[in-house]
């Protein structure tokens, strides 16, 4: 049973595989304890603040419990996605700060193909699968631009994807939707057009917002699972990442084409967070805002290092992150401001960031205090 | 033998459980006669010193008379903090506290406007629920459709559907305002100010509100002096202070010394602007009475075009209060209060016979003498009244 479940889940071979799981929850758990501190400073009870969060986070069953459940699976759906986004890059050791960026223009191009004249009038199980395919080269396009200059001109990824973020932001808000892409004046809307009903994601949870966004995403999920641990490809992605941060050239004399291999895998990470960007457009907004405040795209790269970028990790992460989201703005109903949760997800990752130090603590609780010192010290030594 | 243990213990814990259960006291919730309002934010939230912040000034300060302190909560205000809240161009509109409790939402980003709606509604059981802004135009619509027991009041636009089209449902009021009224006044205030003859006009997004602005201004302007030069650009932003600053240092390089802009926090960067060039160039604010406003530029500012979405806000609830409550689309007028103009330094900019002309023609609207134009591409077709 622990074999299986160790294979399935993680795929890997360490003696201490449970730890890939135990330092992210005893990372949540500090950090609610921590939030919980800080409410307490602050005058007010946390109990309450706690309660008011995770009733309504869609996490326990509860008063209203279908709606918040609904919009909690919805939330996760888009971090799953731009987790995932910044997940598929790590493996391949690259740092990818863009799925902001992929994020957008997967919801822009997914408005587009939502109401431009020939495809409107297309039936729905033609109109969708044209409009995913349309998101996934828009984003895996848009982030493959930095694995190129990463790739053929050795430029860090964090830079550029940083200023693809900007570059998609300014053409898209300051140009596409007050400029080409505009509604027409007399229908009053501002923003783009109204996605035709034919490009709207089906609704499976009666009276709730819930769509196939998080089906298609587990899909999607299962598809890099499978990808990464199932295939040659994801092998010789993952045999890049374990290397390349440290400059080295293994896979590189072992045969791998690690230029287009990077490419390759900006472009699988840019089409799947541009995913979430579509299914905000098809199943939230039904169509691009003249501003869109996002950030989910940032909140994507705490989904990842919560989920230890792998694929169910994420998933997990995402889940977290979306219901401590959906339960965000209920907490003001104690007084308390709508950027808690976000502190929460804060000190989760600052804690992640902390994880050496956990797993140490949990290899001294495991092994002893004395064993865990010699091992630390024989590592150090080397 | 460890789960026959694990079930006893399971047992005993119900059992207790039923027995306090069983002691509950059985007593009636009071019957709460205080009307509940709950309002929802949009992304701007609590602290934009304009929009949003107008509309909690109408639902807690005056319909409510409390005041909220900062991190959360509400303290009780005196009457005469509640006196000074009031604004002097509406001192004789007999705004009254209501009695009513707050509950306000702030919301996060676009998603949130739907749940924050529904929690409203189903667990605060809200008697009203109000909508700031056009964002929230479509939030307002579907949960209005949805929630058909509970009144609605959306700011700024008509309601729409999951498809953008406009709805009138039957417990949705939804306040418009004269923009091209109050930006009509401000661009006359600004004709008489310039030294230059050039007026410098800022715009967030051509959205139909910002328009009507950009239309009476230029009516405004055309009206006192028609030779006057306008230059005006719309920054494509309501967020961007970088992008008012800019555009604001733009004109003032092309010779203009007023400049008004209808263009949310972009706007602040303009003040900036004038701020650190001090005399003789003048800005004007929009919405609120940005002159009192410690953070932009209060000595510099020549007037405030103002919409007084307090105001409305706090009709709405009056309405409910008073059992008055009516659907459709109410559109707020200088005649009743809706718009208007901010004295700030117009008195310093002015002499009193242009003051005095200034206050003749808001009359003249007032008696539906002449109308301004709601389009800014029709201004120059317009003509202007002569006899004022």
């Amino acid at each position: 049973m622990k074999d299986v479940l160790k294979r399935i889940v993680f795929g890997k071979k360490e003696k201490y595989w449970w730890m890939t799981a135990v330092v992210p929850l005893i990372s949540i758990l500090l950090s609610f304890i921590v939030g919980a501190i800080f409410i307490k400073i602050t005058g007010r009870s946390p109990v309450l603040a706690y309660k008011l969060l995770f009733g309504a986070s869609g996490l326990f069953p509860g008063p209203y419990w279908k709606s918040h459940f609904a919009e909690m699976l919805l939330s996760s759906s888009m971090y799953i996605a731009t987790g995932l986004g910044f997940a598929i890059a790590a493996k391949g050791g690259l740092f990818n700060i863009g799925a902001e960026g992929h994020f957008i223009v997967g919801g822009i191009a997914a408005a587009y193909l939502g109401y431009a004249q020939p495809f409107a009038g297309l039936p729905k199980f033609i109109h969708l699968p044209l409009i995913f395919v349309g998101v996934i080269l828009a984003g895996g396009i848009w982030g493959s631009i930095a694995g190129y200059l990463k790739a053929k001109r050795g430029i860090h990824e964090v830079i550029t994807t940083i200023m693809l973020n900007w570059i998609a932001l300014y053409l898209i808000e300051a140009w596409l939707v007050i400029g080409p892409m505009e509604a027409a004046v007399e229908t009053g809307i501002s923003g783009t057009p109204y996605i035709s009903v034919s490009a709207k994601l089906p609704k499976i949870f009666a009276g709730t917002r819930l769509n196939i966004s998080i089906i298609i995403i587990l899909a999607v999920t299962f598809f890099i699972w499978f990808l990464f641990y199932k295939t040659t490809f994801g092998y010789e992605i993952r045999a890049m990442g374990h290397t390349l941060i440290f400059g080295m050239e293994a896979p590189k004399a072992g045969g791998i084409n690690v230029e287009r291999k990077t490419i390759q895998t900006m472009f699988i990470a840019g089409a799947v967070a541009a995913l979430g960007g579509a299914f905000m457009v098809l199943g939230v907004l039904f169509q691009y805002p003249p501003i869109f405040e996002g950030g989910y795209g940032f909140d994507g790269i705490a989904v990842a290092l919560i989920g230890q970028n792998e694929p169910l990790g994420v998933i997990l992460a995402g889940i977290l992150i979306g219901a401590l989201r959906t339960g965000a703005t209920t907490v003001q109903l104690a007084h308390i401001p709508k950027t808690f949760p976000s502190i929460i997800e804060g000190f989760t990752v600052g804690f992640i960031a902390l994880q050496v130090l956990i797993r140490y603590w949990i290899m001294r609780l495991v092994e002893g205090r004395k064993k865990a010192i010699q091992v630390d010290m024989g590592g150090g030594a080397k | 033998m460890r789960i026959k243990r694990l079930l006893a213990l399971l047992l005993v814990v119900v059992m207790v459980g039923v027995v306090f259960v069983g002691c509950a006291p059985k007593v009636e919730e009071p019957v709460e006669k205080t009307i509940k309002i709950g309002l929802v934010t949009d992304v701007g939230g609590r602290g934009d010193r304009s929009f949003n912040d107008s509309a909690l000034r109408g639902l807690e300060t005056w319909a409510g008379k409390v005041e909220y302190v900062k991190g959360g909560g509400y303290e009780a205000i005196t009457d005469a903090e509640f006196e000074a809240s009031i604004p002097d161009d509406l001192k004789d509109r007999n705004i009254q506290p209501l009695g009513i409790s707050a509950m306000v939402l702030e919301s996060k980003d676009k998603k949130d406007y739907i749940p924050n709606i529904a929690t409203l509604v189903e667990q605060e059981k809200c008697d009203l629920v109000i909508g700031v802004g056009f964002m929230l135009a479509g939030a307002i619509g579907e949960s209005a459709v949805k929630y058909t027991d509970t009144k609605f009041m959306l700011i700024d636009a008509p309601p729409v559907d999951e498809d953008g089209n406009m709805i009138d449902p039957p417990n949705v009021v939804g306040y418009l305002f004269n923009e091209h009224e109050c930006g009509f006044l401000v661009g006359a205030i600004a004709a008489y100010a310039t030294g230059t003859g050039k007026a410098g006009y800022i715009g967030g997004m051509p959205i139909p509100p910002v328009l009507r602005y950009e239309a009476g201004y230029l009516a405004g302007l055309k009206t006192i002096d028609p030779s006057i030069v306008v230059i005006g650009q719309y920054t494509g932003s309501f967020t961007e202070p970088a992008l008012g600053k800019s555009a604001a240092e733009s004109q003032i390089s092309q010779g203009c010394d007023v400049l008004f802009h209808a263009a949310g926090a972009t706007g602040n960067g303009m003040f900036q602007s004038i701020c650190e060039r001090g005399a003789p160039f003048w800005g004007i604010g929009v919405d609120v009475d940005m002159g009192l406003d410690p953070h932009l530029c209060p000595d510099r500012t020549l007037t405030s075009a103002l919409k007084h979405v307090d105001y409305a806000t706090y009709l709405a609830i009056k309405a409910v209060v008073e059992d008055t409550f009516q659907s459709g689309l109410v559109t707020m007028t200088l005649k009743d209060g809706g718009v208007g103009y901010a004295p700030d330094h117009v008195a310093d900019a002015l002499t009193q016979e242009q003051i005095d002309k200034v206050e003749h023609l808001r009359q003249m609207m007032i008696d539906g003498i002449f109308e301004v134009p709601t389009d800014p591409d029709k201004v120059d077709a317009w003509t202007p009244p002569t006899d004022f």
